[in-house]
């Protein structure tokens, strides 16, 4: 297969070109307004497509070492399976932020906040500016 | 709902089922900013009642099955409109399409008003009067008696509104596709502290700027009730500041005294109850009505039972919700631990 140029370059490219040819030639307002969710979309997508892979295997390992799972394993990079084994990882967490604050155990609570607080950062990387396109 | 070539005569046809004659409709437009739901605005002039009337209306319906951002019901949108309107500046609800059976979707007609968008006001006017008008306006919706709201409308299942709330926090914690933790720790933080409670009352669910217009008297206009259920009231206040958040300006803060000095006049509640420490609990709490609907549809897409480009987009929502909901817990546990000491 072709790998270049990557699928974040392809992404932010059909942004442009919609966002500098497309939407001036576009006069239907609800088509203007999807366009600019789209072009929202795209950037976002392009910036989680180069690195989602490897931020929610670092997240998963990350939770795992708090957790004690150390024993468990990331074995395929299909995109499906990681995304199983985060949410498998994030279920772990939400039952552990539920036990910590059962027992009020403060220090676990803290350790699994900047779990939390990790995950945060790179949403706001990938979601950079928010604009309510569409909305009054 | 988008094609003016056939709109008239279904909406004509509506206006007759419902009692009006001598119907003519002219001037259909789709118009932008309905957001969750499809709207046009028309042109009608009509006998009803032994009454003649003429003037401009919104048709307001559900987009295509599988389109739609957030489920509401249209009849419970009209029957919301019709009792709040006597105490409320808001359009009134007119007409309605229940199952869609003549518009080809539920849809409902309400007049048109023509106060202007809020943000575009301010820019013009600036917002240091509106402070005031929105506790004014807030104080209004939730000291409407609750046995002058429609019973469709919900209840708290539990009794208590706070209770119920924190339960959607984790049921949508469960439900959505995948799971999310950041919810689950809101909703654990939310369960240790709870702010003392308040008589319930009408809950918006969508207050914001962007359901809100100013008319020729500067006073706010408030419009869309689909999301409306009886609950705490402070949901509409923290709601109102988490979406200030996302698009300012937060007129609450552009004079916090004033507003609640004010808003506490107008409803009895006293300083313990409605205070900056508390309308940031309420930040949080008070969008998971929104926000479950996003899950919702978001899971729904994920499962390929759906699809859209605005659900989509809405989701990301979520992104922007989890960072303002966890600053906002450190920031009320800060200001919680200055209180004790």
């Amino acid at each position: 297969m072709l790998t270049q140029p990557t699928t974040d370059k392809i992404l932010l490219a059909i942004a442009n070109d919609l966002n500098a040819v497309v939407l001036p030639a576009v006069d239907d307002e609800q088509a203007k307004v999807l366009l600019g969710q789209i072009d929202q979309l795209l950037r976002r997508l392009s910036r989680r497509s180069a690195t989602e892979i490897a931020w929610m295997t670092e997240e998963i390992n990350a939770i795992n070492e708090v957790l004690g799972r150390e024993d468990r394993e990331v074995t395929s990079l299909l995109l499906a399976d990681v995304a199983a084994e985060y949410s498998e990882a994030s279920g772990a967490l939400g039952d552990a932020i539920d036990e910590a604050f059962a027992a009020n155990d403060e220090d676990m609570i803290k350790k699994l906040k900047n779990l939390l607080s990790l995950r945060i950062e790179k949403e706001q990387e990938i979601l950079g500016q928010l604009d309510l396109v569409g909305r009054g | 709902m988008q094609d003016p070539s056939v709109m008239p005569e279904k909406i004509v046809a509506l206006l007759e089922a419902n009692g009006a004659s001598e119907v003519t409709v002219s001037g259909y437009e789709p118009m932008t900013g309905g957001y969750s739901r499809l709207m046009a605005r028309f042109e009608a002039s009509f006998s009803i009642n032994g009454n003649q009337e003429s003037g401009s209306y919104v048709l307001r319906g559900d987009p295509p099955e599988g389109q739609a951002i957030i489920e509401t019901n249209r009849s419970q949108e009209f029957a919301v409109i019709q009792a709040v309107s006597p105490y409320l500046n808001t359009p009134k609800a007119r007409f309605l399409d229940a199952d869609g059976a003549i518009i080809g979707t539920p849809a409902l007609v309400i007049d048109f008003t023509e106060a202007e968008s809020t943000l575009p006001w301010i820019e013009k006017n600036g917002a240091s009067t509106l402070p005031l008008k929105l506790a004014e306006l807030s104080g209004a919706m939730h000291t409407i008696p609750v046995e002058k709201l429609p019973d469709i409308l919900a209840r708290p299942v539990s009794g208590d509104p706070l209770t119920d709330q924190i339960l959607m926090w984790k049921q949508t914690a469960t439900n959505h596709v995948e799971h999310l933790p950041i919810f689950r720790y809101v909703a654990t933080w939310l369960d240790k502290n709870r702010p003392p409670p308040v008589p319930v009352s009408l809950v918006h669910h969508d207050f914001s700027t962007a359901n809100m217009m100013v008319d020729e008297n500067g006073d706010l206009v408030v419009i869309d009730f689909e999301l409306a259920t009886v609950g705490d009231p402070r949901e509409d206040l923290g709601y109102f500041k988490a979406y200030a958040q996302a698009a300012p300006p937060d007129l609450i803060d552009e004079n916090p005294e004033m507003f609640l000095n004010r808003y506490r006049e107008v409803t009895g509640f006293t300083e313990e109850q409605v205070n900056p420490i508390v309308m940031t609990y309420f930040l949080v709490l008070g969008v998971i009505g929104v926000v479950s609907q996003i899950s919702n549809s978001g899971s729904a897409m994920a499962r390929g039972e759906t699809s859209s480009t605005g659900i989509a987009f809405n989701l990301d929502n979520l992104l922007f919700g989890q960072a303002a909901w966890m600053s906002a817990t450190e920031a009320l546990e800060a200001a919680l631990d200055g209180e004790v000491k």
